[in-house]
């Protein structure tokens, strides 16, 4: 059965990312045109396959460090390896086990409101969100396959050898062994012949999936950041119209008396004008149709039948059209604030995790920094391995920090419209929303840490002083 | 056994029956005057000198860097042990302040009626249970692990048991204490492990029950502000309902008291708790390092390691307990006004809305618990914590 499943909101935004995170292995079933049994179960069978093979050389890598292990320098170097690829084990298991807190965020834009005024304006900021995410996916993919053929490329380079620790007279051996990109006990001979080229071949696979496993996911909650930024630039761009459409509304003293009656003569205002069908086109959702047939737009206060207190000369529709404006912006700002919630809930532990492993990561590779002497082999390998962990981190903390920028910046922008020109619906509509502004949205790592460039500052300074200091004791 | 767990339940008081319980039967707790006061006075003045005995004994080991880490890794805990609950019985005021208004604002909010609030308050009773009676199994065991340690040492070498024989080392001991008697042969030996276990036994209840009441507060403050959180969200139903201007402002008020309410509360008890947690936090990073030290020397056996280990993790997990759940009321807090921007608001009148300003500029205010003037109680703090022990290690284990 073929059914086209319409897909819609975060998930048609972020599809290639999804076909490639099912490609890579992670256990990824929902999003798929075709649900029938035969098919989801062969896509179950992928996923553990890969993840069998993931797990089970991870193990192998794992035996290996435990096996020679009573060398220092080898010790830390396998230590490294086995950190560095700590992180698709995790993230693959962390899918799996919360793969539904993963389907609730991406399915948390699926019904967005819309405003007649402001459909342009969501548009062409939606399509920004979507080329910028389109553009970090294909950064990252590329940036993957580059370090896998970089890591390729040096096994060639250098001396193929495991260093040992004689234990009678402790010297350093070295022994030779296959050259292989990783370092992992086989239960078969791989230094030549046809189980070296399988071998070989296996663990081009195993990089190159493995990697892409962490990576993607890394892309995934980045895409979600850039979607929720794009959506408050959207939200900063329409402030001004919206001061604009309200200044119309002049400072109008209701009858008070009208305002606070809930009278019978309300009910009697039920049935909107038909020949409007204007109104119909502010109301996208069903609530305000609802609403509209109770008579108040939006529930809000009427102010009699004939605006002939409003100096202006507003009709009632215009008067709607101003507030269901600013009924837009509240909602959709909250609709945001629920997906930068739901973001947080999802990912933080993972981020946790991510930064327990890299720090310890971190410190190691200072050690090994500290002992590079010269243009070779190891020198790039570090340098590699540095590099790589140090551009994970940055790579969420920089989106995280966009985030907190620019949600701390819709307080600026309601402050710098004019807002003395609006009425004081307007005036009452910035204040809450300042008020609600002052705090940032932030993404925090379960608590532990909030994700932003601060953070990044101090993983790295962490980093250079340990170096520092270590290379003060040598 | 569950069933001596339900009996522990008091209708009158719904959420802190069985911590009440615990705190009676160790005699923090006294409601009624009368002699059982005065027999617990007199048990809480003997642990205090039994406290002193061991700072003596310290004095007398304190060349002996080994036996000092050990005396010191049990004795920093007796006394915070002692200091709650001398802190305790001396501030009893405020603790039976804070038990009644927690247990008459529960009750109120069961007689609202309302699914959502009853939902919530029936989650975090749930989660305080759960977590009071994990931390109870938790002391148990590290205390029968104290107490059985020397025993399953002097069983499992034999080796020891030989110099035991022959007189050139002495019986394995609980803890360091100093008696005026010998208390390394016979007689007094007997009385000297009598008293250790008592002891033992004693401070575990002390710690138990009361980082357990403290975590359970804890936790009906952060329950609470879910409870207003939702509260607000729903002041003026989903935007459709047709809320009078004296209804919406009687609503905004009940939101507006009860956060004043749980403010108040909050400060009487980051009072009590802050000189405690104040002690505890200075003295916690010594007694990681000192526990970490005597793991990893070289003459502690696998069978002394693993007891080791196990006093080290529930000291961690006792920090944690604290730090996390204020983090979670820290962090509570500072959404409760999201709750406010959340509720139909832009269908209210410009009054109204000015209501709704003032009290989301109340809800603003965070709550903060705090360990003396300098730290607050957080996730960081914790933290920072283990690093700081970490350091210490460092430097006691190259000495």
């Amino acid at each position: 059965m073929m059914t086209k499943i319409k897909t819609q909101g975060l998930v048609s935004d972020l599809m290639p990312n999804i076909k490639l995170m099912q490609l890579a292995g992670h256990f990824l079933f929902n999003y798929h045109s075709d649900n029938s049994g035969m098919s989801s179960l062969l896509r179950k069978i992928y996923s553990s396959v890969h993840a069998i093979f993931i797990v089970v050389h991870y193990v192998c890598m794992a035996v290996n460090m435990a096996k020679y292990s009573d060398e220092v320098n080898e010790l830390t170097a396998n230590t490294i390896t086995v950190l560095f690829f700590a992180h698709s084990i995790i993230k693959l298991a962390f899918f799996a086990i919360t793969s539904k807190n993963f389907y609730r965020t991406l399915a948390v834009w699926n019904q967005s409101n819309s405003h007649p005024l402001f459909i342009e304006s969501d548009a062409r900021y939606h399509q920004l969100a979507l080329t910028k995410m389109r553009r970090l996916l294909y950064f990252i993919c590329g940036m993957t396959i580059f370090s896998v053929i970089c890591w390729v490329t040096i096994t060639f380079f250098g001396d193929s050898v495991r260093l040992l620790m004689d234990k009678e007279t402790n010297e350093t051996l070295t022994e030779p062994v296959p050259r292989l990109p990783l370092k992992a006990w086989y239960p078969f001979d791989a230094m030549s012949g046809t189980m070296y080229v399988v071998a070989f071949v296996f663990q081009i696979y195993w990089l190159l999936f493995s990697m892409a496993i962490a990576n993607l996911m890394d892309v995934m909650f980045c895409s979600w950041l850039i979607f929720a930024c794009e959506q408050l630039q959207h939200l900063k761009a329409i402030m001004k119209p919206l001061m604009e459409l309200s200044a119309s509304l002049d400072t109008y003293r209701p009858n008070t008396a009208d305002l606070f009656k809930v009278s019978s003569s309300e009910k009697s205002e039920k049935i909107p004008d038909p020949i409007d069908m204007d109104i119909r086109g502010i109301y996208s959702t069903q609530q305000d149709f609802g609403m509209t047939l109770r008579g108040a737009g939006g529930r809000l206060q009427t102010f009699g039948q004939q605006n002939l207190n409003n100096p202006n000369g507003l009709s009632q529709k215009q008067e709607m059209l101003a507030r269901s404006a600013i009924k837009y912006w509240v909602e959709r700002h909250k609709h945001i604030v629920r997906l930068v919630s739901s973001i947080g809930d999802t990912y933080g532990t993972a981020l946790l995790f991510h930064m327990l492993v890299s720090t310890i990561t971190l410190t190691l590779l200072a050690y090994q920094a500290t002992k590079v002497d010269g243009l070779n082999v190891y020198a790039f390998s570090t340098v590699g391995y540095l590099s790589y962990t140090l551009g994970q981190v940055f790579h969420f903390c920089i989106f995280g920090n966009r985030l907190i920028e620019e949600s701390s910046s819709v307080m600026e922008a309601a402050y710098s419209c004019q807002w003395y020109d609006g009425s004081e619906e307007a005036k009452t509509f910035v204040q809450i929303v300042c008020q609600q502004c002052q705090k940032a949205m932030s993404i925090s790592g379960a608590k532990f840490f909030t994700v932003s460039l601060d953070l990044f500052a101090s993983v790295l300074g962490a980093v250079v002083t340990y170096f520092m200091v270590l290379v003060q004791l040598k | 056994m569950f069933q001596a767990l339900t009996n522990l339940e008091d209708p009158s008081n719904p959420l802190l029956g069985p911590t009440l319980w615990g705190l009676q039967t160790w005699g923090m707790w006294q409601p009624n005057k009368g002699l059982s006061r005065v027999i617990y006075n007199i048990i809480h003045l003997l642990a205090i000198i039994f406290v002193l005995t061991q700072y003596v004994e310290l004095w007398y080991i304190r060349s002996n860097l080994e036996m000092a880490l050990r005396n010191l890794s049990v004795t920093m805990l007796s006394t915070v042990c002692v200091v709650k609950a001398g802190t305790f019985i001396a501030w009893q005021k405020y603790w039976k302040n804070i038990f009644e208004n927690v247990s008459m604002l529960e009750k109120e909010q069961k007689n609202k009626r309302d699914d959502t609030i009853n939902k919530i308050i029936k989650k975090y009773t749930g989660y305080s249970r759960t977590v009071i009676y994990f931390y109870w199994c938790l002391v148990t065991v590290t205390v029968i692990t104290v107490i059985l340690a020397p025993l399953v040492i002097y069983l499992s070498s034999s080796k020891r048991r030989e110099e035991i024989r022959n007189g050139t080392a002495a019986y394995p001991e609980i803890m360091s204490s100093w008696a005026p008697f010998d208390k390394t042969r016979g007689f007094g030996y007997v009385i000297l492990v009598t008293i250790h276990s008592l002891i033992c036994f004693y401070g575990g209840g002390i710690v138990a029950n009361y980082d357990a009441n403290a975590v359970v507060l804890i936790t009906f403050f952060s329950g609470q502000l879910e409870i207003l959180k939702s509260n607000c969200e729903r002041l003026f139903g989903d935007g459709q309902e047709q809320v009078s201007y004296v209804e919406a402002v009687r609503r905004i008020q009940d939101c507006h008291q009860h956060h004043v309410i749980l403010i108040k509360y909050t400060r009487i008890l980051n009072s009590l708790l802050s000189p405690v947690m104040f002690l505890y936090v200075i003295i916690c990073s010594f007694m990681f390092c000192a526990s970490a030290v005597q793991l990893t020397t070289e003459g502690t056996t696998s069978m002394q390691q693993v007891w080791i280990a196990e006093y080290l993790i529930a000291l961690v997990v006792q920090l944690f307990l604290y730090c996390w759940h204020s983090n979670k009321v820290l962090y509570m807090s500072k959404t409760v006004d999201e709750g406010v921007y959340a509720s139909a608001w832009w269908s209210q009148s410009l009054s109204v809305r000015r209501c709704v300003l003032l009290l989301s500029g109340q809800l603003n205010k965070t709550i903060r618990f705090t360990a003396g003037p300098f730290t607050e109680l957080t996730v960081a703090t914790f933290v920072a914590i283990l690093k700081g022990s970490y350091s210490y290690y460092t430097l006691l284990s190259k000495k």
